[in-house]
């Protein structure tokens, strides 16, 4: 299998199909180098998502309005995503955050979340998530050198 | 242990943006009269939310207002911790919301909603001056209770 196949596998089951378990079964058969691949591909994936989505915008207000308006929409939204974690990771990825005061596992859960939320925000099909998947995994493999 | 003037004036210049009345004010309170001003400020900025809100809200509305105001402060909206904010709104209407861990994020978030609100409903000295003083009745029977 080549490299990547099964990091991106893992990715497209969640965010094309939305189907957790096959995913989650998908990473547990991983070994660990191919979880830390897993994990720099979600966090690839949100780069070139916030790429898009705040693109030319005034941040970080536009990050905070984002952040708000996603965790407005229900209850139970607002309880999934903590404000201040979801915003300084998009801070981060874009560059205008330092992750000194980010417990790492709340930063990863956080930057799955916000993969998933920002997908369904920019309404992208699963033609454009195997897109933006391949994209995100050779700034993976670029990082990587 | 009751509210007095001195509390009452130091918050009046502190929402008027009078920084020396607040800070002479400050001064003159002794260390052990800061219990009745933080419940005064309280007490202030749970009137000033039922005001701004009336009878009804939404934790939309609640997530929204907060994200605005820290939108107003751009070069650090983190100054305002979101989660206590909207945690802080939610119990002075009413709710059973899980009452924020940090004391000093808790005050900061009540001082800023109450200054941000008092403007946005552009209360006149006489408006303040009402304001103030149901605070400062509600305050004497916290005290006392």
């Amino acid at each position: 299998m080549p490299t990547g196949e099964k990091q991106i596998a893992a990715l497209r089951l969640l965010l094309a199909e939305g189907n957790h378990e096959k995913s989650g079964d998908v990473v547990r058969a991983m070994d660990d180098p191919a979880r830390r691949d897993l994990l720099g591909l979600v966090s690839a994936t949100l780069l070139e998502l916030a790429d898009r989505k705040f693109e030319g915008a005034d941040l970080p207000g536009a990050v905070i309005d984002w952040v708000a308006e996603f965790r407005a929409t229900s209850t139970a939204a607002a309880d999934a995503l903590d404000p201040a974690a979801g915003e300084q990771v998009i801070l981060l990825v874009l560059g205008m955050s330092d992750a000194a005061d980010l417990d790492p596992r709340k930063s990863r859960d956080t930057q799955l979340f916000l993969v998933q939320a920002l997908v369904h925000d920019l309404s992208l099909d699963a033609q454009e998530i195997d897109e933006l998947l391949a994209s995100a995994w050779k700034l993976v493999e670029r990082s990587g050198k | 242990m009751q509210v007095d003037d001195l509390h009452v004036a130091y918050l009046r210049s502190q929402i008027a943006g009078e920084e020396q009345g607040a800070l002479n004010a400050l001064n003159a309170l002794a260390p052990d009269q800061m219990t009745p001003l933080v419940t005064l400020v309280y007490e202030a900025f749970v009137l000033a939310t039922r005001m701004w809100f009336g009878p009804g809200f939404t934790h939309g509305e609640v997530i929204r207002l907060v994200a605005a105001i820290r939108g107003l402060s751009t070069d650090d909206p983190d100054f305002v911790n979101p989660a206590a904010a909207e945690s802080v709104i939610r119990r002075a209407l009413g709710e059973n919301a899980p009452l924020p861990p940090d004391p000093a994020a808790r005050i900061t978030a009540q001082f800023v909603l109450l200054d941000f609100l008092v403007r946005a409903m552009s209360l006149d000295d006489d408006g303040i001056d009402k304001l103030l003083d149901e605070a400062r009745t509600r305050a004497d029977r916290a005290l006392a209770g």
